[in-house]
């Protein structure tokens, strides 16, 4: 079986959770071993997901502050 | 500080590790409560106020199996659903997963590939996030949550419980009461449109660092 990048682009995701079936991961492995277009949107990808696995938008300190007093028991 | 320091410091009933804490995950949780409350932004504040109180109350029950990404988002998804129960507003995730699934949505644009399914040129190149381009990693992830909050909500419920909060498959389907098959066509789909845009983002990088706005 030959994939075409537009197939590996919808099988990225899970080749990046390990979820495909062994022959499909060898497939797809040997289609980016060649293909220089999807190793960069596969790079984009993992980047992507690299990005949501981190993300944060830091409360600032002073409404953290307040924050604190309202959910800490007061001592 | 280190998960481990930090985990140690809320032990020890530290107000800066606690300060930590909810600076880093506050916004996060807002957006996982507000995906069970229909987008009301009050409800979620309640509902996040309500967890937090639980968090910090069960820190040393914390067991350090999972992150705690993983243990607030569990604790977020447990209360929202309570209070839409409560409310009599639950949402029917199952309902909007087979909604969201049931068209074709490609991964890329088709006009991207070539008539034999090849790249028709190569994917626009990223810029390089280095630590002296803090700024650009930044910029990067505020990005990434606007893109986040325009999400179908099935799609967004999968990819806030399974990337952001880093859940295993059974929490998500279970969180989410949508099937495993659901979930894996969901989270391609939400990272692909994700990475959409970025790229969309990435397109003119160079610009700025030759000084032109």
């Amino acid at each position: 079986m030959r994939l075409t990048c537009r197939e590996v682009t919808e099988r990225a995701s899970e080749l990046l959770d390990g979820t495909l079936s062994p022959v499909e991961r060898l497939t797809l492995r040997a289609h980016l071993a060649v293909c220089r277009n999807c190793r960069a949107y596969l790079d984009q990808l993992r980047r992507t997901v690299a990005s949501l696995r981190t993300l944060s938008e830091p409360l600032a300190e002073d409404e953290a502050e307040r924050l604190l007093d309202r959910i800490l028991p007061s001592r | 500080m280190t998960e481990t320091d930090l985990i140690a410091g809320l032990r020890a009933g530290d107000r800066a590790a606690y300060r930590t804490l909810v600076r880093l995950h506050h916004a996060n949780l807002i957006r996982l409560a507000a995906l069970f409350a229909r987008g009301n932004r009050a409800t979620a504040e309640e509902v996040v106020q309500e967890a937090w109180i639980v968090a910090l109350t069960d820190i040393a029950r914390f067991q350090g199996a999972s992150s705690v990404r993983a243990w607030l988002g569990g604790i977020v998804v447990h209360k929202a659903k309570s209070r839409a129960r409560r409310d009599g507003r639950m949402v029917a995730f199952s309902e909007l997963a087979a909604a969201e699934t049931a068209s074709d949505e490609p991964a890329v644009d088709p006009d991207r590939f070539l008539p034999d399914g090849h790249w028709a040129g190569a994917p626009t190149p990223w810029e390089q996030i280095t630590p002296e381009r803090e700024a650009a990693g930044r910029e990067e992830a505020g990005a990434l949550a606007a893109a986040l909050d325009t999400l179908p909500a099935a799609q967004r419920g999968v990819v806030l419980l399974a990337d952001v909060h880093g859940m295993e498959a059974p929490e998500v389907c279970a969180a989410l009461g949508i099937t495993e098959a659901n979930r894996r066509v969901l989270l391609h789909r939400a990272r692909a449109r994700l990475r959409t845009a970025l790229e969309a983002r990435n397109v003119v990088p160079p610009a700025r660092d030759r000084g032109e706005p």
